[in-house]
């Protein structure tokens, strides 16, 4: 169940808004492993465990301001990205994907895959290699690849998020996806997982 | 010579497929945690709510601010107790998942550097850990072995990331 479909239904959403644990643990059953997923493929690292845990108290204490308008799923998610957001723009974070990045020989400015690119192997493998080359992509960038790509986000959308522009958006997206495109494919980068 | 330019709309869409296949990931069970969090704090939240109004009509508004300082400083305090705890057993699973890598890897120079400014850092780490926990307050003791997590899991990613990095 990706998290933009999960909702609850209206009695146990009322039970939640009331602060009922039986509810809530719904809430949570439903919603941990996506929001999970999102969340570590954001920030890749073991504060994903903490982040979730931070967006659902968030997202619990402004439950009964929920209005209902969009599926709860989608609410929530907007509450996860938003911690994510808010830990990577910690400066702790900053310095350490510097660190990372400088290690593989790349920066923000010029996100190239590192210099060999890993052995590639079908179905799992190739899974395996695809979450190593997301886990490589600089976090900004990161994030923007997953967002649009997987959960959907307009350009307008994470421009708005990162108090930029859509400009901002297609820039990053086009690195990340020409980043991917190296890591993944052979020397010439022609070859992206079928 | 790698390519430079856009990847084309069926680029696009197959690398988009790929991603959107990767499959999920299921965290730990964190829900006993988790409603132990939200029930410490709404709960009193309500109490403090009543309290502060009445406080607030009695006392004015410096004597609600005394109270709820005391309040946050209360709940706090029980949260970074509880915070520490997981933390230090998470600190623990890295080290042994560290402990796991072969001591003869040779690294390449640039995840080298890395690897000895994340051990520099969790020195430093230590070294302040190592002071008696009443010199400082426990939300500081909380932020010390959060970094403690953080640095030892950037080390056990850079040891177990791209084969290409590491050579025997």
């Amino acid at each position: 169940v990706k998290l933009k479909d999960f909702d609850l239904p209206r009695a146990t959403l009322a039970a939640a808004r009331g602060g009922e644990a039986w509810a809530l643990e719904a809430f949570y059953r439903g919603c941990a492993t996506p929001a999970y997923s999102l969340i570590r493929r954001i920030v890749a690292g073991a504060a994903a465990e903490d982040l979730l845990h931070e967006a659902f108290i968030d997202a619990f204490r402004a439950l009964p301001a929920f209005d209902g308008r969009a599926p709860l799923g989608v609410w929530f998610r907007s509450i996860a990205v938003r911690r994510c957001l808010m830990h990577l723009r910690s400066p702790w974070q900053r310095s350490r994907a510097w660190l990372r990045e400088a290690s593989l020989g790349y920066t923000e400015d010029a996100p190239e895959g590192s210099a060999e690119p890993p052995a590639r192997q079908h179905d799992v493998g190739a899974r395996i290699d695809l979450e190593r080359a997301l886990a490589d992509l600089a976090p900004t960038t990161r994030m923007v690849v997953w967002l649009h790509d997987v959960e959907g986000y307009s350009h307008d959308e994470i421009g708005t998020l990162f108090s930029s522009t859509a400009s901002f958006s297609k820039s990053r997206l086009a690195r990340g996806h020409a980043s991917l495109r190296a890591s993944l494919g052979p020397a010439t980068g022609a070859e992206v997982p079928a | 010579m790698k390519r430079r330019d856009p990847l084309t709309p069926d680029e696009s869409a197959r690398l988009q497929a790929a991603l959107a296949s990767l499959p999920p990931l299921a965290p730990p069970d964190g829900w006993p945690r988790l409603i132990a969090a939200y029930r410490t704090r709404p709960a009193s939240s309500a109490r403090l709510t009543i309290t502060g109004l009445a406080a607030a009509a009695a006392l004015g508004l410096i004597a609600l601010g005394f109270l709820l300082r005391d309040f946050d400083s209360g709940y706090n305090e029980r949260v970074a107790v509880a915070e520490v705890e997981r933390l230090q057993l998470r600190s623990a699973e890295l080290e042994q998942s560290l402990a796991a890598f072969p001591e003869r890897r040779v690294v390449r120079a640039g995840s080298g550097f890395t690897a000895v400014t994340l051990q520099d850092h969790i020195l430093l780490v230590d070294e302040q850990l190592s002071e008696p926990a009443s010199a400082r307050p426990s939300s500081r003791t909380r932020e010390l072995w959060r970094e403690r997590v953080a640095l030892l899991d950037a080390l056990v990613g850079l040891r177990s990331s791209a084969p290409a990095e590491l050579t025997f």
